[in-house]
């Protein structure tokens, strides 16, 4: 076989692939259009289940797809006395906010999505919220602090809610968990330019000086930010013994095992958004243990449904990763209920159906306020020999261990 | 990247007109396509609007990715910083200033050529590699500028008034005229008195000096109008977006689409990037959607075989093809490939 021949062959193959891959499309679209079953609505999604928010994004999709298969499960969604299975179409961004808002619209304009569930943070969910805003279609998140997403849209969501903590609850439970430990009060802050980490700065300040604590290094860094040593040596030489940060997942591996290798032994860690994923302690194993965690939910918050929860789920995956699913399976309660009490799924309907939601659901009580967001409750947990445990509020039974055990 | 420029130039070396017959047709041939798509705009439902709207801007963006790189062989890796800074202030104009859409969109387009006429001034002092890497940093130091410019809202980004966004048809059309606009600048670009010169300073642009055409003069006007193509396919992408933050829109991803959509399609030709933005953009990453990983392992791979098998691109290929067809019919059509020129 010559090598003019070996070309050729692989030009034939090259255009054949071309044309079934283009075929493929064109088929894809005109089954889209044609529409799916009648008994079936669909629900979009689209999450960061690859790139920094990975970790975030995938305890998303265990939050869904749990709640859509128990609707699922009991025969669907009632809506004018028939029962409509729903068909969650998870689509992944790569947590990148150009492609979340790309295929959010096509969620709905091509696969005919009657409603959005969000991505994880607000850089991910905003660009959403806008596009269903837009294209006025229910769009429920979580995984959002309330004032970041609230006040994205200074004229104020009309189709977009959130289920999420206040970032002011937030930065004084986490002031007030860091003094649990006994330590010299001084603070290292270490944030992220994101919405929400350039949102928490100026709380975590308030609350750790009311808390008599004393600030005495703010360290500030792009995202995407994996060298620290130059914030950590100024840390340590502070003397912080206390740190407390908002990041992504990425940063915050690389700040504790560059606080190891740099000899910087705080007493008390807890970095938020960061520790909120089983790839935390995938990430760093033992370094992590005695590290500090934001939950929205944890067992020993009894929160209805609790028991079920843990039967169901309880066998296959962690509290950890449960702590960071439920919040999720939550959000897609409270949109499945809006659905069943709008008895429709015209957008407007279920739009106003969510409006007045008022009632107890995995997360805790929810009643959204004008800004569009529903508060939940803020608890620190602190990871223990690769689990996650309830400190504060505290449980009884439950110490937080100082100082924190992995980076001595 | 360079192959044969001058056997791609359009018929005879120093034609009479400023546009040769075969632009001016190639005009006409657009306006129909124009008509078209506004066709299939008016009979399609909202997966089509929504889909066409990015796929313009898309095209829009190739095109004078391929004006730049594929037309006089400047390669640049700085799309970013024309898409962002226009993006920008279609949003803050729109924000700020209270202006609508289409006010915001050509100041959008006017930055972004000013802009490239400030870059012009250093960068064109600068060739091949040299060039691209200007490109790139000055990219990366608006991309950082942004991120900490307190006016911009620094790192939280901006968002367009929701309410002041046109709706889904009237976003298709104006994903359109940007698209046809890149594309008539590139027919006019490849047909006329221009676009030949071009074409020399693209192959040697010593010779080109030598033979009289002021090249640093060309240079800059291309990417003049590289950079107000690209600020409008910026403007389509802020609206269509809403909101958006720094690392976003100065993103390195916006030349590596605008790249990748040429090099397969065809650089240097006007058809080959709408080809390229069709496969890349419709073929793998909307089908593709739920297999990111995936899409960019075909869209790597596409460029792998492309730059090995086929080195000129799709289109060229294609029409390469289907005249080795039709010689094997029959010598009169032979004959006639003989007169003929290369593909457009």
């Amino acid at each position: 076989m010559t090598v003019t021949t070996v070309r050729r062959a692989a030009r034939v193959i090259f255009a054949g692939s071309l044309f079934a891959l283009l075929a493929a499309g064109i088929g894809t679209i005109t089954a889209a259009s044609t529409g799916a079953s009648t008994r079936t609505i669909t629900i979009g999604a689209s999450l960061p289940l690859t790139g920094p928010l990975g970790g975030l994004g995938s305890d998303q999709e265990i939050g869904y797809r749990a709640e859509v298969n128990d609707v699922n499960r009991a025969g669907g969604i009632k809506i004018g006395g028939i029962k409509y299975k729903i068909d969650l179409r998870i689509l992944n961004n790569s947590s990148t906010a150009t492609t979340a808002s790309n295929q959010a619209r096509a969620l709905v304009t091509r696969d005919g999505a009657i409603a959005l569930l969000g991505g994880a943070t607000p850089t991910i969910s905003v660009p959403q919220a806008d596009v269903a805003t837009l294209l006025h279609i229910p769009f429920v998140t979580t995984n959002n602090p309330d004032d970041a997403f609230g006040s994205a849209n200074p004229k104020g969501w009309k189709y977009a809610w959130d289920v999420f903590f206040k970032e002011e609850t937030q930065a004084k439970t986490v002031g007030k968990w860091a003094n649990v430990c006994t330590s010299n009060k001084k603070v290292a802050l270490f944030n992220d330019t994101e919405k929400d980490g350039t949102f928490e700065r100026p709380l975590y300040r308030a609350a750790v000086k009311s808390d008599g604590d004393r600030v005495v290094g703010t360290y500030t860094f792009p995202p995407t930010t994996t060298t620290f040593s130059s914030f950590i040596t100024s840390a340590k030489a502070a003397g912080a013994q206390i740190v407390i940060g908002q990041m992504l997942p990425t940063a915050g591996i690389a700040l504790v095992k560059q606080m190891k290798s740099l000899g910087f032994h705080p007493d008390v860690v807890i970095l938020a958004k960061a520790a909120n994923a089983e790839n935390w302690w995938k990430g760093l194993g033992s370094l992590a243990t005695g590290s500090g965690m934001e939950l929205t939910w944890s067992p020993a918050a009894h929160y209805p449904g609790t028991p079920q929860i843990l039967k169901s789920w309880g066998k296959k995956l962690s509290v950890d990763t449960l702590a960071s699913a439920v919040p999720d399976f939550g959000a897609a309660q409270v949109l499945f209920h809006a659905i069943t009490k709008a008895g429709s799924t015209n957008a407007a309907k279920v739009n106003a159906a969510i409006t007045k939601t008022n009632g107890m659901f995995a997360v805790g009580h929810v009643k959204f306020l004008k800004n569009h967001t529903a508060v939940t409750r803020y608890l620190v947990g602190q990871w223990v020999h690769g689990r996650v445990v309830q400190v504060y509020p505290p449980v009884p039974g439950v110490k937080t261990e100082c100082p924190m055990a992995g980076l001595r | 990247m360079a192959t044969t420029a001058l056997s791609r130039a359009p018929g005879p070396v120093a034609p009479a007109l400023p546009l040769h017959r075969r632009g001016v047709a190639a005009l006409g041939a657009l306006v129909v396509a124009g008509a078209a798509c506004l066709a299939l705009g008016d009979v399609g439902g909202a997966g089509v609007l929504s889909l066409g709207t990015t796929l313009f801007a898309y095209v829009a963006l190739a095109q004078a990715w391929n004006i730049l790189g594929g037309f006089s062989g400047q390669m640049s890796l700085g799309v970013g910083a024309f898409v962002g800074t226009s993006a920008y202030t279609v949003a803050l104009t729109m924000t700020r200033l209270g202006w609508s859409w289409l006010p915001g969109m050509v100041a959008g387009m006017v930055v972004a050529g000013a802009l490239s006429a400030l870059l012009a001034f250093p960068l064109l002092r600068l060739k091949g590699d040299y060039f691209a890497v200007g490109t790139l940093a000055a990219t990366m130091a608006l991309d950082a500028w942004f991120d900490n410019w307190s006016f911009v809202n620094k790192s939280m980004g901006v968002s367009v008034p929701i309410q002041a966004v046109p709706g889904q048809t009237e976003m298709y059309v104006i994903g359109l005229v940007v698209a046809l606009l890149a594309v008539g600048s590139a027919i006019v670009m490849r047909w006329s008195t221009f676009g030949v010169r071009l074409l020399a300073i693209r192959e040697d642009d010593l010779a080109a000096r030598l033979m009289g055409v002021n090249v640093s003069g060309y240079r800059l006007v291309v990417m003049v109008v590289s950079g107000m193509l690209i600020g409008l396919a910026g403007g389509v992408f802020a609206l269509s977006l809403v909101s958006f933050v720094p690392d976003g829109m100065f993103a390195m991803s916006w030349t590596i689409e605008a790249l990748v959509m040429v090099v397969i399609g065809g650089m240097g030709t006007v058809i080959g990037p709408i080809v390229g933005a069709v496969a890349v953009y419709y073929g793998i990453t909307t089908e593709l959607a739920n297999f990111p990983t995936l899409s960019l392992f075909f869209e790597g791979g596409l460029l792998l075989v492309i730059v090995r098998f086929v080195p000129g691109g799709l289109w060229p290929f294609v029409v390469r093809s289907a005249r080795r067809l039709l010689e094997r019919r029959g010598p009169a059509i032979t004959t006639a490939r003989a007169t003929s020129p290369p593909s457009p």
